[in-house]
């Protein structure tokens, strides 16, 4: 009986012990999406497959150029120790060619590989840029599609600029190199054996500032007159700083460079006008801030000066230009801000019209262009006056820093102005005065802290005399710059 | 016979309980992208969140993910920079201009503050026929709370269906107007020292607005052609609750299809099924429903979301007050009908009933 038992309990453990045969599941690998495909940038993504742990001691992708993946490029991911998905990118592709890719992974010593997809680089291409005009130095946005990010240069004519940022392929920001001489220049972005020419051509900001001469004896002198006219540039009247009246004048010719005194006749005076052909007005201080007004009124002949008939009002600061040769007088202190006053040459008679539509002063400047007075206001308002008309159109804005207290400058070249120069500020704009487009020049150089003493035009070049302000101390002569808009 | 006792007496206290420690996972704040992107008018806006992080109970607050760089790029390689709304913080816009293509892949990428980057797979655009018409059916719902039963009006999309693709629809609802009524002549104002009897002052104006509002729909609309290739099919396609205000006169809504791709449809069907689970047992057990929204650097992290790209046809109708077979019961505003958020006198000047 225990003998049939223990037969019994034998053959029952032989029941318990059946082979299993182990069946493994395949291993797979699939390549999945393609999730990135640029210019010369792929990014792709595959999946180990098994439900079993698993080493694969090498994955990543294969790419080639013709299906056969004959001398294929090869991106490798290294060493994976679980299923699942893994991602490759890699640059460096030909821009608009055909390439095979195709996952894969080495598992116990054997190659899997995934199935193989198609996929053609993109073409480059530039849609826009800006801004269209800038410094050197700036930074600049090329707008576009498949800008590689090794292998993309961007040139300025011949200067090639630093590429700072390429953002997703599809914006450039590029700091714009130092001119050449040019002030436009073609924009060429080069990928590879590709050039990319731009139709809008970008253009430097330009205007150069030269340092000419310096107001002789080494003295500032404020509330002067200047003018201009074919003796030369005469600035004068006034008063030296912190000091007596200044009572004559100096003359600069441009072309020998040189300071000739010159002698005035009359009494010297603070605040009065002065036009290629007149000067009056004005007066002395006798109080703070209360003036004696000047009533002579003269004529002016070259560097002479001839005396008129008084002025039959006080002109203290007013506004003064030449327009189809009358003298306009805009303007003016006690009282005479929104007056307009017009002398006719011919008959000696003075006449008024409508009063101005804002106050002006000395503080603003005054221009001529065509058959309009343009104004600059003290507050950056751009207003043009049309004397046939005697009517007032508020134009533009200045977009520049107004700096504190107005006593800005401008000049009309051509159908230019170049106005700027508030006190405080070194900026200086263009105003194309038929379109109305405006474009930030080259600051000025020079002591920061100072004000227009006077200026003038002379053979497409601006020319502007400055003074420190009168409470800055020092041995600072006033300095006369020569502005060319366009050079760099 | 007590010595056996004692024994056992003695075993007794000598039971040990061990105290169970578990290692909970301390959870992560997840990058959520929600999207959509489609061949209808712009702009279309993007949404990155961060989950709240969960453990017994829900930590924190779902935050925007904020200071991003969001682009969409088609498989041209042209990109769209999307801008960050100043108030809807973590919400992603197009420019209004921008449509979807048909025929084109897009893909969303974001670079987040923290230098992080992020990609979806590429979502195709397919054709998306038009609705035929729509069909009104008034729906009651069993209400937990009242033996007066909710009620609202379901849409009825009849589309036809075309035979040559696999087609997934999903539909939303579009913006809303509907002449909302009040009753001025009631109000009465709060309490105040000048007034602490809550006199009433009936206002002259004004019992008449239209008032504009986005109605989401509480489910997901979503189907697969898989049973009527290539028919023409009646699908219900949005449900708009009668809240006592929108049926009362007349009510405006664009009802949107969108074609969207395959794996958007798989999505979408998941998170239905999961917010649908009533508890039972042949409920689907809870699980994370992976999106197309991959970590550059971290293929592993779990990205939630989906960003779709698709076809989107439009219909526009108007329901009267008589096209509905039951309604709630008329609920009143006893003041001007301007005071509600969204309303106005002026009626858009596209109203055509």
């Amino acid at each position: 009986m225990r003998k049939l038992l223990s037969v019994f309990i034998f053959y029952l453990l032989l029941v318990f012990c059946a082979c299993t045969e182990e069946n493994e599941t395949p291993i797979l690998v699939a390549t999945e999406d393609l999730l990135f495909v640029g210019g010369d940038k792929i990014r792709i993504s595959g999946r180990l497959l098994t439900n079993r742990e698993v080493l694969a001691t090498d994955h990543g992708f294969l790419f080639s150029t013709e299906s056969s993946f004959s001398s294929p490029i090869t991106l490798s991911l290294g060493e994976k120790k679980n299923p699942g998905r893994f991602i490759g990118e890699s640059k460096g592709f030909k821009v608009g060619q055909t390439y095979f890719a195709k996952a894969y992974a080495e598992v116990q010593g054997q190659r899997i590989e995934g199935d193989v997809v198609q996929l053609q680089t993109l073409i480059p291409a530039v849609e826009t840029f800006f801004p269209t005009y800038a410094l050197q130095g700036a930074e600049l946005t090329i707008q576009g599609r498949n800008f590689p990010e090794g292998g993309t240069r961007v040139f300025f004519g011949n200067q090639e600029a630093q590429i700072i940022q390429n953002l997703f392929e599809s914006r450039l920001i590029v700091r714009v190199p130092a001119p050449a001489g040019q002030i436009i220049v073609p924009l060429r972005i080069v990928i590879q054996d590709k050039e990319i020419i731009l139709s809008t051509r970008f253009e430097y900001q330009s205007g150069k500032f030269t340092k000419i001469a310096e107001f002789p004896e080494s003295i500032r002198i404020y509330d002067n007159l200047s003018f201009y006219n074919s003796a030369g540039f005469h600035v004068g009247l006034g008063r030296i700083r912190l000091g007596n009246p200044y009572p004559g004048f100096q003359r600069f010719e441009p072309t020998s460079r040189t300071w000739t005194k010159i002698d005035f006749p009359g009494e010297p005076r603070r605040f009065g006008f002065a036009t290629s052909n007149f000067l009056g007005g004005g007066g002395t201080e006798i109080d703070r801030e209360i003036y004696s007004p000047d009533l002579s009124f003269w004529k002016i002949n070259g560097s002479d000066f001839e005396r008129l008939p008084d002025l039959p009002f006080q002109s203290i600061e007013p506004l003064a230009v030449e327009w189809n040769s009358n003298l306009f007088l805009f303007g003016g202190r006690a009282g005479d801000s929104f007056k307009v006053r017009i002398f006719n040459p011919a008959t000696q008679v003075w006449s008024e019209r409508k009063p101005a539509p804002f106050a002006i002063e000395g503080n603003s400047a005054i221009s001529v262009f065509e058959n309009k007075i343009i104004f600059l206001s003290n507050t950056g308002d751009v207003w043009e006056y049309l004397p046939t008309l005697d009517s007032w159109n508020l134009k533009t804005s200045y977009p520049g820093n107004k700096g504190q207290l107005g006593f800005p400058m401008i000049q009309i070249l051509g159908k230019k102005a170049y106005m700027g120069l508030f006190r405080r500020t070194q900026e200086i704009w263009e105003l194309d005065l038929e379109t109305g487009v405006w474009k930030a020049k080259n600051p000025i150089i020079g002591f920061p802290q100072s004000i227009n003493a006077g200026s003038f035009q002379l053979d497409g070049a601006i020319y502007i005399l400055r003074t420190a302000e009168e409470s800055v101390f020092g041995n600072l002569p006033m300095e006369l710059y020569k502005f060319d808009p366009d050079a760099i | 016979m007590l010595r056996r006792l004692i024994y056992i007496f003695f075993f007794l206290p000598l039971s040990c309980i061990d105290p169970y420690q578990v290692d909970v996972p301390e959870g992560e704040q997840l990058l959520t992208v929600e999207g959509i992107i489609s061949t209808g008018p712009g702009p279309h806006s993007i949404t990155l969140t961060r989950s709240a992080t969960y453990g017994s109970v829900f930590q924190g607050l779902i935050r925007p993910v904020t200071l991003a760089t969001v682009v969409i790029r088609d498989n041209e390689g042209n990109v769209t920079f999307l801008t960050e709304g100043t108030e809807a913080k973590g919400t992603y816009t197009t420019p209004a201009n921008f449509r979807a293509q048909i025929g084109k892949s897009y893909t969303l990428q974001i670079l987040t503050a923290e230098g992080k980057v992020y990609t979806s797979t590429p979502e195709k655009v397919e054709s998306v026929p038009e609705i035929q018409s729509v069909e009104i059916r008034t729906v009651t719902l069993p209400n937990k709370n009242s033996d007066f039963p909710r009620s609202g009006v379901q849409l009825i999309a009849e589309v036809r269906d075309p035979a040559d693709q696999n087609n997934f629809y999903y539909w939303r609802n579009g913006p809303a107007v509907y002449i909302l009524e009040t009753r001025p002549d009631l109000f009465t104002p709060r309490p105040t020292e000048a007034n602490p009897n809550r006199t009433p002052q009936p206002k002259a104006c004004c019992i008449q607005c239209f008032r504009y509002e986005i109605s989401y729909n509480q489910s997901l609309f979503v189907v697969n052609d898989d049973n009527f290739n290539g028919l023409t099919t009646r699908i219900p396609a949005s449900f708009i609750e009668d809240d006592g205000f929108r049926f009362v006169n007349k009510f405006r809504i664009d009802l949107k299809q969108y074609s969207i791709s395959q794996g958007a449809y798989r999505f979408l069907r998941l998170v239905k099924q999961q917010a649908e689970i009533s508890g039972s047992i042949f409920d689907p057990p809870p699980a994370t429903i992976r999106g197309n929204m991959i970590s550059l650097d971290n293929p592993d992290e779990v990205v939630l979301g989906y960003f779709m790209a698709a076809g989107e046809t439009s219909r526009r109708i108007y329901i009267d007050k008589n096209d509905l077979t039951f309604k709630q019961n008329r609920a009143i505003i006893p003041d001007d009908c301007r005071v509600v958020p969204g309303a106005s006198v002026d009626a858009p000047a596209d109203w055509n009933p």
